[in-house]
């Protein structure tokens, strides 16, 4: 029995075990966010030789010398301009495509996505109505938290319509309550914009998202709620598998899916409350990445969720780098920049798969 | 082994009554059967019974009031085989039938050597071994069925509960599948509830069967006592003949209008 068990995994014809992410899979995903990581610091308008910004970087490391020459103004350049907007590209495109697998896995909907219950809608109203009403305008410290106070009240406010609809049919009366307080919550965001129409720009440039002035503020200001939020997530990975085969299936093998259902939405809700605070309305990643990541890797939650991290970070650093280069000294929206490219290979991925969604 | 006693049991969905006062028992090691017309609550109250529907009246297993029971703990004793349980495509048998064993994996735990050990048995039981690899959705209905046992199986529950309320599975299916529980109930110790569309295979399967009727218990007994004419004239308003041959009970439609004239 113990040969033959043993012969059978050193045969790789071990084939009962639970889903795990492969090792390949996790040097792969390291590998593509390090390279862009890389890509995103040493590419920009300003030339800075890669060689010495690898030096700089590494002078940051405990015990490791500074051994670069550049200059104080290229050093400000790399540490204070590239590298913060990199580090928080990666942390909001990694937030939103995992907040969106939990989303699409917490409804079994594979339409979900992390704006589903209404973070969006809130977070633009709570923005819209700090730049047209108060004087801080644009860019103010005062925007991300009402943004991230708006996008947290929309959810709890659709979770609680949708909790009054009735148990037994919860999932489908959680979308269609988020979809309603969307809908509300965007009604008096119009109305608001159009009553102050001298700040219609700076609304609808912050609802296209932005990294333009991302600095180590943002970053320290969403790590916490990112961080808690993202490591709650991950923790229910195999659970939200269970709650693939439907909450009556999941409560007769004693698992709780109202309870796991509310923890990983708030979970999710709260890291992307955080990422729209710090950089408005990035759509496309939270909806798309994970099902790259189901199509390229597996169906199981502890495969989509920790490579939908990597490869949402991956890919939203790309799209900002081609958002500040392709028109250069002029920005793209990265909003605009990652349903123009995502929308493309996304269809290539789909063309070629083998695998099913 | 295992008992299941319901007493009083009511289910109220929707403001509207499914089950009333149903009371039932099941005795360790015995199978019996739920028979009744479409509608008449034989899946609610296999619902009830593993705590997936809010009841009122008592629900007891082993002796122990299920309503007190941990989800977890409870599906260490029920295990319940839905009519059409939601299977997703792309999952893998094993990974499915690995769901069986979340009873005892802690909550933010992963499966042990032990848990793996319990579905590569369950697979073995039931001749699917070799599809333990493949994606549920490319299974045929019979191998899904055998799957979703699997599932049961390794959940180590005592109690199987076993919905073919309604004609989901041609006829072959569902012989194979009460089959296969048959063969098991031989095998491990198994107490078994099922509900039942088709009245000669409750006949020959089961110990005893329960006749549900509008939300209530209208007869219980051995098949022969409750699978008759008039019982099932007066509650599934059908004419059929009951006979008995040496392969045990045989129900059959009998077309009794054309005989009076009417229907031709």
């Amino acid at each position: 029995m113990a040969v033959a068990s043993l012969r059978e995994r050193l045969l790789g014809a071990d084939r009962v075990r639970p889903a795990r992410l492969r090792l390949g899979w996790v040097a792969g995903g390291a590998a593509v966010l390090l390279a862009a990581v890389a890509l995103g610091v040493f590419i920009g308008p300003v030339g800075i030789s890669p060689a010495q910004a690898l030096r700089r970087l590494a002078g940051l490391l405990p015990f490791v010398d500074d051994t670069s020459t550049l200059s104080a103004q290229h050093e400000a350049i790399l540490l204070q301009l590239r590298l913060p907007r990199v580090i928080l590209a990666a942390m909001v495109g990694g937030t939103l495509a995992i907040s969106g697998a939990a989303y699409q896995g917490a409804f079994r909907n594979p339409l979900a996505d992390p704006y589903l219950l209404g973070a969006a809608a809130g977070a633009g109203l709570g923005a819209t109505i700090v730049i047209a009403y108060t004087n801080a305008g644009f860019g103010s410290d005062l925007m991300p938290v009402a943004a991230f106070a708006g996008a947290l009240a929309a959810v709890a406010l659709a979770y609680a319509v949708g909790r009054a609809g009735g148990t037994g049919r919860t999932v489908t009366s959680l979308v269609l309550a988020g979809i309603a307080i969307t809908s509300f919550l965007t009604a008096i965001q119009t109305y608001v914009q159009q009553r102050r129409s001298q700040t219609i720009r700076e609304v609808y440039g912050w609802i296209l998202g932005r990294l333009t002035t991302a600095g180590w503020d943002d970053v320290l200001l969403a790590l916490p709620y990112m961080a808690v939020g993202i490591a709650v997530i991950l923790m229910h990975r195999r659970l939200l598998d269970v709650l693939s085969v439907g909450d009556e299936e999941a409560s007769s093998v004693g698992v709780p899916a109202t309870r796991v259902r509310l923890i990983v939405v708030v979970a999710a809700s709260l890291a992307t409350a955080a990422a729209v605070a710090v950089s408005g309305l990035i759509g496309f990643v939270g909806l798309i990445v994970p099902h790259v990541v189901r199509l390229l890797a597996g169906s199981s939650y502890r495969v989509i969720l920790p490579l939908s991290l990597a490869f949402g970070g991956t890919f939203l650093i790309l799209c900002d780098l081609l958002g500040r280069t392709l028109i250069s000294p002029a920005e793209l929206p990265i909003g605009v920049v990652t349903a123009f490219f995502g929308a493309p290979f996304f269809a290539l991925v789909l063309r070629t798969s083998r695998r099913t969604l | 082994m295992s008992t299941i006693e319901a007493r009083d049991v009511s289910v109220t969905l929707g403001g509207r009554r499914i089950l009333s006062d149903a009371s039932l028992s099941v005795a360790a090691g015995e199978w019996v059967g739920i028979i009744g017309p479409n509608g008449a609550g034989k899946t609610t109250l296999l619902r009830a019974i593993a705590g997936l529907v809010p009841h009122a009246g008592i629900v007891e297993l082993d002796g122990r009031n299920a309503g007190t029971l941990r989800p977890r703990d409870r599906a260490r004793c029920v295990a319940i085989v839905a009519q059409r349980p939601l299977l997703p495509d792309a999952m893998t048998v094993s990974e499915y039938v690995l769901l069986g064993r979340s009873p005892y994996v802690s909550y933010l735990g992963s499966e042990s050597r032990r848990d793996v050990e319990a579905v590569r048995a369950a697979l073995a039981r039931l001749g699917i071994a070799d599809f333990a690899d493949r994606p549920l959705g490319t299974l045929s209905g019979g191998e899904q069925q055998r799957a979703v046992l699997a599932r049961a199986l390794a959940q180590a529950a005592p109690t199987l509960l076993l919905d073919e309320g309604t004609s989901a599975l041609d006829v072959g299916a569902q012989q194979q599948v009460l089959e296969i529980v048959s063969d098991l109930r031989a095998e491990v110790e198994l107490t078994v509830l099922s509900a039942m569309h088709d009245l000669t295979l409750a006949g020959q399967f089961t110990d005893r069967v329960a006749l549900l009727s509008a939300g209530r218990v209208a007869a219980a007994g051995a098949p022969p006592d409750v699978i008759t004419e008039d019982l099932v004239r007066a509650h599934y308003g059908a004419d059929v003949r009951v006979s008995h041959g040496p392969d045990g009970l045989v129900v059959s439609p009998v077309r009794t209008r054309r005989r009076a004239g009417i229907g031709a």
